[in-house]
């Protein structure tokens, strides 16, 4: 139980250190600085670029298909990684699953792009 | 690794599949693609049938006894008759081959869920099953009450299926497998029946039993009725399959499990009975039919004995026949319970069909509801379950009263002009063989049940 | 004190329960949708914890909840598409608008 204790001891100095860090920088820089509000500095900061437009815009629903596209092949990899570190051991049966079910993928992205997903609307 | 022949009818459903979903580019177009998916599904039904039984595949995974055998060959038949009946009948839409797609590739995860006995491979197969179910029944995009419909039965059908993988994941963490063989809850306390109590409520919502039902009548009665004949019958064999295969691995720890089944059978037989009376759609009409069949069905369940468990397999598949056939001749002639009035004048022969499909799920001899029935009841009275058994007769009594009513509106109802319904080759050939099946069915069910290990 | 199996599994009831109170009381389908989402994650905390602390070597637990998460990906993906189906229809996607069918 010892050194449970002593590494609650560090985790609260941790975090005592960082809410106090916080609370001090900001509330340095509100005594010290001078507050002059004008137009552009109460305007969204977009990296240096002038804003266009109100931020709580719609997103296209085309980017939609895409996304569900990405979620079938970001899922992909899911399988992919586990298979390749054992296949190895598995022997060469294994090699042949993966790529059905690869090509049961390959063959929903197929009909997708017949179906013309995959062109800009 | 061998043994993976075993799937071949796995494989012909899934191939199937995936050459329909690029059906519209096939020479004859939409309906080639569903004739193609029938073909399929028939060369699947017919392989199931012709590998048997066999040993259990990766492990103990899937299993091929006579149960499995049974009900997947039933199941890839019913989904090659459904198709041959799509196909013939030409929804008109433009966009059918998916629909061909998406009823076999449901068709692959309920043939897998007949074999499935480990959680991670049931948990799949049902998922497998039951999206396409999702897309079938919203199919109309442009139906508003459709994709409302649908929308409830998805929320629903998702929360319940977390449900059941919360109760996975505490078997889990209890028994440290998934695989039922060496699954053991004797003394698991309170924390195995909870994981129990989860598991069955999402089994239990998937095959609208009593207090899980709700989202039935709402979605069936806001698809396409041509959807609803498949997804209210073809998975629900399928996930009987799944459920005796749970109880029999859950029974020795979980005491209260005949208690909890038993409960939920006399809601669903009395509710869906009752319910059923004032409907004057059809599809609400069979949706709550079908709740009320599931009870006799779970009555079966709570004996968990070889016989009862058999009996429910025998019973669902019984069930699942006319019933497909008479929402199948909902969708030709309308919907509604009136629509069907006249029926005699235009179509002899399909009223005449309808009776033995009515007559059948009253369960009157020699169909297959009136066997399924006796075995059923047989087995639970066996079992001690007595009072439950005079109840299930009495409310297929009770549910005599509505079938005989859509019976005197076809054949004593004002004759009412509708439109000719387009008369197809295909589509008749089905009718007739779910109208052979049923009666054969029942002659046949001693045989039947003889493979499934019971003898009476 | 340290952290067993039962930090991980009442981490997980609290988060199922809180899945599926908003599932049972959320007005708008895309936050019932995030609240499944929600339930989806609690079980995958329990599966991955108990493979932990009960099949250390085997991850059992650890696959089922990759297949968990596929097949929910996949769910969620099926149902943002039937609420976008709903949106062009309706205008709305609050549950409270879904009235059509009763009984």
């Amino acid at each position: 139980m010892h050194s449970v204790s002593a590494d609650h001891v560090v985790l609260a100095t941790f975090i005592f250190v960082g809410v106090f860090f916080v609370i001090a920088t900001l509330s340095a820089s509100h005594l010290l600085a001078r507050s002059k509000h004008d137009e552009a500095k109460l305007s969204t900061y977009e990296c240096g670029s002038e804003p266009v437009g109100p931020p709580w815009v719609q997103f296209r629903v085309g980017y939609y298909v895409y996304a569900l596209l990405f979620v079938v092949f970001d899922i992909e990899t899911v399988f992919l990684y586990p298979w390749a570190a054992a296949f190895g051991q598995m022997g060469i049966f294994i090699v042949v699953e993966m790529f059905v079910f690869i090509g049961i993928l390959a063959a929903g992205l197929a009909y997708a792009w017949k179906e013309g997903a995959l062109r800009w609307r | 690794m061998s043994g993976y022949w075993l799937l071949i009818p796995e494989y012909l459903l899934l191939a199937g599949a995936l050459v329909s979903l690029f059906g519209d580019l096939l020479p004859g177009g939409e309906r080639s693609s569903a004739i193609l998916g029938a073909l399929a599904a028939f060369a699947a039904a017919a392989f199931a049938g012709f590998i048997g039984t066999a040993e259990p595949l990766f492990g103990g995974m899937l299993v091929f006894d006579p149960v499995s055998v049974f009900a997947r060959v039933s199941l890839a038949a019913l989904t090659s008759v459904y198709l041959l009946w799509s196909g013939g009948r030409g929804t008109g839409s433009e966009r059918s081959h998916e629909a061909t797609a998406l009823v076999l590739l449901s068709a692959v995860g309920g043939m897998l869920m007949c074999g499935a006995r480990d959680m991670v491979a049931l948990f799949i197969a049902i998922e497998l099953s039951t999206m396409p179910a999702y897309v079938l029944m919203g199919y109309r995009r442009d139906d508003d009450r459709g994709l409302e419909g649908t929308l409830k039965y998805f929320l629903l059908s998702m929360t319940t299926s977390l449900i059941m993988l919360y109760g996975f994941s505490f078997l889990f963490g209890i028994t440290g497998v998934t695989g039922y063989a060496e699954m053991d809850l004797t003394g698991a306390g309170v924390l195995g029946v909870l994981a129990t109590v989860f598991v069955f409520v999402g089994l239990l919502a998937k095959l609208s039993a009593a207090p899980f039902h709700y989202w039935a009548p709402d979605a069936y009665a806001g698809a396409p009725t041509s959807s609803v004949a498949f997804v209210s019958t073809v998975p629900k064999i399928a996930g009987t399959v799944a459920m005796i295969r749970l109880v029999e691995a859950l029974s020795p720890g979980a005491t209260q499990l005949p208690l909890l089944l038993s409960i939920v059978a006399v809601a669903s037989m009395v509710l869906g009975n009752l319910a059923a009376y004032p409907q004057l759609d059809l599809r609400r009409l069979m949706a709550y039919s079908g709740i009320a069949h599931i009870g006799y069905v779970i009555l079966a369940m709570a004996t968990n004995t070889n016989t009862g468990l058999a009996a429910a397999v025998f019973y669902m598949v019984a069930y699942a026949l006319p019933s497909m056939a008479v929402v199948m001749i909902a969708a030709e002639e309308g919907s509604a319970v009136e629509q069907l009035s006249g029926l005699v004048d235009r179509r002899p022969w399909t009223a005449w069909a309808l009776v033995v499909f009515l007559l059948s799920l009253v369960g009157i001899p020699p169909m297959a509801g009136f066997f399924g029935k006796l075995y059923l009841f047989t087995a639970a009275f066996g079992a001690g379950y007595r009072a439950l058994v005079v109840l299930a007769v009495l409310m297929s009594v009770v549910s005599a009263g509505y079938y005989l009513r859509i019976m005197r509106e076809a054949f004593f109802g004002e004759r009412v002009s509708t439109p000719a319904v387009e008369r197809s080759i295909p589509a008749t050939i089905a009718l007739v063989l779910l109208v052979v099946a049923t009666l054969g069915m029942g002659i046949a069910a001693s045989p039947l049940l003889g493979y499934l290990g019971v003898s009476f | 004190m340290s952290v067993g199996p039962l930090h991980f599994m009442a981490l997980a009831a609290v988060l199922f329960s809180l899945g599926l109170y908003g599932v049972l009381s959320r007005k708008s389908t895309i936050m019932t949708l995030m609240c499944l989402e929600l339930m989806a994650n609690a079980v995958n905390i329990n599966l991955v914890a108990f493979s932990h602390y009960r099949t250390p070597a085997l991850m059992t637990g650890q696959m089922f909840a990759v297949f968990s998460m596929v097949v929910s990906a996949a769910e969620i993906g099926l149902g943002l598409a039937l609420v976008l189906a709903i949106y062009r229809l309706r205008k709305t996607v609050e549950l409270d608008a879904m009235q059509e069918l009763k009984g």
